[in-house]
């Protein structure tokens, strides 16, 4: 099966797409830094384990 | 593209945005639990050693408290003992106090009745002081009298001598002439006594007025003082001596009284009583 390429139909549509996963990823990386720098390295891990 | 799919599009972009930024400014605004719970545990940690030291003291604290309140309690002890013992003290003071009140009071009776003994024995002393007085002026007028009537019995005595040997001396010359007669000797021959003429006894000579006399003070009676020197001396009444102990002025002298060797006097400017010995002077 011939593969079909993949245009987008409009590149504002586009750059408004790029620029909302920019903002997402921005902000997971953010709160991402805020976690370790109050809660440490660990903190990333340990949030996800069940507290004994 | 359809339409529906640019506006799902658009609407997950906006809503992304928006929940990101959401997102964002909740973690941002978040508490930092952990340092808030190092914070707390660290201040925890300083309050239960606080809380140690607090707690050691207050044990030493009330370690002291129960010593203090079992000094406290020995002190009241004793405390009440004392007052014990001094309220007994104060009972047996009072009743030694009434005793001696009443004996205070016995011995006021006693006094009083001294004292009227006392004021009746003054006046019965200045009355004999004042007939003491009378006495030794009389006396040293009776003295003066003495003196002079002895004085006089000397003189006569004198003159009886000078008569008793005049009379030998004539009784003499009778029996010279009676025993020139006997032997027939006519002639008047001048008969020399064996017996020589006496003087007659004569008053001493007074010292002239204005000449210093001294002597000595010979006796002291109160006001009344007594010098060994008299009219002899040439001292009159109403002469004033001054008594004096070496360099130092005593008092004055006035004479009231003049004998031939003593005269007597009452004292005047009286700056020190004086003694027998002390120098009498008219001039200083």
């Amino acid at each position: 099966m011939a593969k079909k390429a993949t245009t987008p139909a409009s590149d504002v549509y586009t750059a408004i797409l790029a620029l909302a996963c920019l903002a997402v990823l921005a902000a997971a990386v953010f709160v991402t830094l805020t976690c370790m720098d109050y809660y440490g390295s660990d903190a990333l891990i340990k949030i996800a384990q069940i507290p004994r | 593209m359809s339409i529906l799919t640019k506006i799902v599009a658009v609407l997950l972009s906006v809503f992304s945005l928006l929940l990101a930024g959401m997102f964002v400014v909740f973690v941002g605004n978040a508490n930092n639990y952990r340092q808030w719970y190092e914070e707390e545990k660290t201040l925890n940690i300083a309050l239960q050693a606080d809380l140690t030291i607090k707690g050691e003291q207050y044990n030493v604290q009330v370690n002291k408290c129960a010593e203090l309140d079992k000094k406290m309690r020995q002190e009241l002890q004793s405390l009440e003992a004392g007052k014990n013992q001094l309220a007994y003290d104060l009972h047996k003071s009072e009743q030694l106090a009434q005793k001696f009140q009443a004996d205070a009071d016995s011995w006021k009776g006693v006094m009083t009745g001294f004292e009227q003994s006392v004021r009746i024995l003054q006046a019965s002393l200045s009355q004999t002081q004042g007939q003491l007085d009378k006495a030794r002026t009389q006396g040293i007028k009776d003295q003066k009298e003495l003196n002079q009537i002895t004085a006089d019995l000397y003189e006569k005595i004198v003159q009886l001598q000078s008569l008793e040997a005049e009379r030998r001396r004539l009784l003499e010359q009778k029996k010279e002439l009676e025993n020139r007669a006997a032997a027939g000797g006519a002639y008047a021959q001048k008969v020399i006594p064996v017996t020589p003429l006496n003087r007659t006894a004569s008053p001493a000579a007074i010292a002239p007025a204005g000449t210093d006399v001294k002597g000595l003070v010979v006796e002291v009676q109160q006001n009344l003082i007594t010098l060994s020197v008299g009219s002899a001396d040439g001292v009159k009444e109403r002469m004033v001596f001054h008594i004096t102990r070496g360099d130092r002025f005593l008092c004055d002298v006035i004479v009231t009284n003049v004998d031939i060797n003593r005269c007597a006097g009452v004292l005047d400017l009286i700056q020190q009583s004086p003694q027998v010995g002390d120098t009498a002077s008219t001039r200083l």
